[in-house]
């Protein structure tokens, strides 16, 4: 039985369905009828019955940015994600994998992270080198800040010694297996990094494992336990991590200017089903205007995974998201994940601010 | 369309320099998403690993002026036009059943104006209905147009096939619900209606294109009503003793108060609703009403439905059913709560008035039952007028044949007998979902010599034929 047609019961559920249409961040920007979850479910209903798997039907799964809108929105309960990963190792295993995707797993094996990293900034190096090898909380940084957006590890890192918080950060800090599982879908090689990145954390002995990035936080959270991997450390999200500290004092935000708007990242408001912790953070940080489609509604920015191999398609969704920034009225955007950072730098407009929640509160404990 | 090669080529180049590069494409992927709406012969159709309707192209214009240009070229080459919203139509209205170009409306998705003193939203038709609604929600207000397909169809689909929400017995049909519009013909000139819909000046443009499926011109743009939001909404439900006892009291009702929802059911389909109101089977007819307003006449509007309903003997069932039913008012379009394919299933809205609407129901269903003894047959009546109300009739067929063109032969067997019954008691072809493709080979019967002024209209506007041919008996 090919990868395929596991999934067949959710394929000819989705096939003749556009209910999720309204959630789907690409279809919004792209207005493409092939970008829903019907679409991609009717051209792999074919491929059940016997078709080819071609490559332009594969170019369209990979349209998929996975942010799982359309699974959190079925009442049935269906998730087309499995049968977009589905499709994908499919993919792989008759060499259909397009050639912008293969490239970034040739950096995963090569580097053990998609952006091929091997040094890290001087400035994160100094700070990672400053903290205890050892200590109760692990903060884990994730590929995306340690290469993408080393700025905002330091200013995170910072902001934990100036709470008075007893955290280590590993220099080498294994991949979360996160890339491989979206890019791949469930195979061998997924769970055996995941196992080994495992191992590696709870070597540690940390009690709290506090993960900057809430994609890598949502890995940890979600899909470990489904791959029945242990991870000794409690998880926690960076943000509940943060406001967890202004709540208790040992953060005191006075700069309460800022006028900002706040850009929910997908896997926080809907996997995780966290949006209180940002929002009273950044109460304690000035005035929040809402967006349109915020907390669980939140479209995906692009993600910076799919910015890798399909940058133009990211693009026009991180452009979206700022359009309605814009129509809020604030001039500073806020995120609360290193890889939605990265994303909006490439489309901020004039005159509009982007900041990281750590750099925000960072600024306002001055 | 018989161009290949060459000159299709150059075509598509034209349509490339027209609408951009990016919002052309012949890949097959596009092609087979625009091959299956939710008609169900189509989905069969593709079920049964079947050729299906295929566009040459598809083009996704972002303004008006696109969309008047991608027209042009297709009337200078003569080329079908087929304009394709959300594809969550039911009648096959989308289908490129002659192949040519696409027209997906799905970038024409910009809000222009929100006026909150005319009460009403400016919108390009490709929006999707929710993003219209949030938009209104955002600003306080609602479209109170709640149809099934609320998430996934456009406003130019609504339009085109006179849609209807479940809210239309206060609030009206989507036809009810526009001022004004604006629209490409087929030759490319950009047309409004009035700013108004209510005048004297000659027949009313917007109800000739509103339900005209694409067949003589594409709507680009419309102004929607927006209402303030209730400060209160209840619901109420009731057993009656039977269709007519309950029809009877919906009309009373209708000349005193005006319910937002009004949904009676038939024997067949309370058998399973009353199960789940009252935990057992009883015999009757159910029926679920829905109040909304202002708190104070709110108050008095439920003292008489109660009173109305108290005198033709219903008894009371409370409001329970109706808070979950609005909760869950859309899920029944999810899959898993909805007939689906292997079943053969389709719903023969009609419309009729109070003195003849269960002639046509008893028809119907007689037409379905006795000819068709493999299907089923259950109905309610959930959009109510002053002057009679529409039946949701539907037939399921469990086990149809295996062979497509079998099974094609029997589902549209079944729509004859079921259609033309109600025609033939004061029916019409259709309510809410549209003709499409369908029903298209019924409208002559339909309209009879009166069909005339509608292929005048066509013949005038569309004389090469390229707009959504076959559809609507045009």
């Amino acid at each position: 039985m090919s990868m395929v047609a596991k999934e067949e019961k959710i394929i000819n559920a989705c096939r003749f369905c556009w209910m999720c249409r309204h959630v789907c961040p690409v279809g919004k920007v792209t207005g493409l009828e092939r970008n829903n979850a019907r679409a991609r479910a009717l051209a792999l209903s074919l491929v059940t019955r016997g078709q080819s798997l071609t490559a332009d039907i594969v170019d369209n799964i990979y349209e998929c940015v996975l942010c799982g809108a359309c699974t959190k929105d079925c009442v049935t309960g269906f998730d087309p994600t499995r049968f977009v990963k589905a499709a994908r190792l499919e993919a792989a295993l008759e060499g259909l994998t397009p050639e912008s995707v293969v490239r970034i797993l040739d950096d995963l094996e090569q580097y053990s992270n998609p952006y091929a990293g091997t040094v890290l900034a001087p400035a994160l190096q100094e700070a990672i080198a400053s903290l205890p090898q050892q200590a109760p909380i692990l903060f884990y940084l994730g590929s995306s800040a340690r290469y993408q957006n080393p700025q905002a590890a330091v200013t995170a890192i910072r902001l934990m010694k100036k709470a008075g918080v007893n955290f280590t950060v590993m220099m080498d800090e294994p991949d979360s297996g996160l890339y491989k599982a979206n890019l791949l879908g469930s195979v061998a090689e997924t769970r055996e990094s995941m196992v080994q990145t495992a191992e590696m954390i709870n070597k540690t002995k940390a009690e709290i494992l506090v993960a900057f990035g809430p994609s890598c936080a949502k890995a940890f959270l979600r899909d470990y336990p489904e791959y029945n991997i242990l991870l000794s450390p409690q998880v926690r999200t960076f943000t509940s991590w943060l406001n967890t500290l202004i709540q208790d004092g040992a953060l005191v935000p006075t700069n309460r200017q800022n006028v900002i708007t706040f850009h929910d990242p997908c896997t926080l408001a809907r996997d995780l089903e966290e949006e209180d912790p940002a929002r009273e953070i950044l109460a304690a940080c000035g005035t929040l205007k809402e967006m349109f489609l915020h907390g669980k509604h939140t479209m995906c920015c692009g993600s910076g995974l799919m910015d890798l191999y399909a940058p133009a398609l990211t693009a026009k969704m991180s452009s979206s998201r700022w359009n309605s920034a814009q129509e809020t009225g604030a001039q500073t955007l806020v995120t609360a994940c290193p890889s939605c950072y990265t994303v909006f730098a490439k489309t901020q407009p004039d005159r509009m601010r982007l900041c990281g929640i750590e750099s925000i509160v960072w600024e306002a404990c001055k | 369309m018989k161009l290949k090669g060459f000159m299709f080529d150059m075509i598509l180049s034209e349509l490339e320099d027209a609408v951009g590069i990016d919002n052309v494409s012949t890949r097959q992927i596009d092609k087979l998403t625009h091959g299956v709406d939710y008609f169900w012969l189509a989905r069969m159709w593709a079920d049964r690993g079947q050729a299906l309707p295929e566009a040459d192209v598809i083009v996704s214009p972002a303004t008006t002026e696109e969309v008047s240009s991608v027209l042009k070229i297709a009337n200078y080459y003569k080329i079908p036009v087929t304009t394709w919203g959300g594809g969550a139509g039911s009648q096959g209205g989308a289908l490129p059943m002659t192949g040519g170009i696409i027209l997906d409306t799905k970038r024409m998705n910009k809000i222009s104006e929100c006026n909150t003193d005319s009460m009403y939203m400016r919108a390009q038709t490709g929006i999707i209905w929710q993003y219209l609604e949030w938009h209104a929600n955002e600003r306080g207000y609602s479209t109170m147009h709640y149809p099934g397909s609320v998430n996934c169809s456009t406003l130019g689909g609504f339009l085109a096939h006179r849609g209807i929400g479940v809210l239309s017995t206060k609030y009206g049909k989507i036809d009810d619900m526009c001022l004004s519009l604006e629209v490409v013909l087929p030759n490319g000139d950009i047309i409004n209606t009035l700013p108004v819909p209510k005048h004297a000046a000659g027949p009313d443009l917007n109800q000739i294109f509103i339900g005209s499926e694409g067949t003589i011109g594409v709507i680009t743009e419309a102004d929607i009503r927006i209402y303030a939001m209730p400060e209160k909404r209840t619901f109420h439900a009731f057993l009656f003793k039977d269709l007519t006892s309950a029809i009877a009291a919906g009309r009373e009702i209708l000349t005193k108060i005006k319910p937002s929802v009004m949904r009676l059911y038939d024997e067949a389909e309370t058998v399973s609703i009353i199960k789940k109101v009252i935990g057992m089977t009883r015999p009757g007819v159910f029926m679920n009403f829905a109040l909304e307003g202002l708190e104070e006449v709110v108050a008095i509007e439920e003292r008489l439905l109660l009173d109305i309903c108290g005198r033709y003997g219903a008894n009371d069932l409370g409001g329970d059913y109706g808070e979950k039913w609005w909760k869950q008012r859309i899920d029944f379009f999810y899959p898993g709560h909805i007939m689906d394919i292997p079943q053969m299933f389709g719903t023969m809205d009609t419309i009729a008035t109070y003195s003849n609407i269960e002639k046509v129901y008893w028809a119907m269903k007689e037409a379905i039952e006795t000819n068709f003894p493999m299907a089923r047959f259950i109905a309610h009546f959930s959009h109510w007028y002053e002057w009679g109300v529409m039946v949701y009739d539907r037939f399921i067929v469990d086990d149809p044949p295996k062979d497509p063109k079998e099974a094609l032969r029997l589902h549209n067997q079944i729509w004859n007998a079921g259609v033309r019954a109600a025609i033939a008691n004061g029916g019409v072809i259709n309510d809410h979902h549209g003709v499409g493709l369908k029903l298209s080979r019924l409208m002559k019967e339909q309209y009879g010599p009166a069909m005339q002024v509608f292929e005048g209209l066509k013949k005038t506007l569309d004389p090469l034929g390229i707009m959504n041919p076959y559809k609507l008996g045009l």
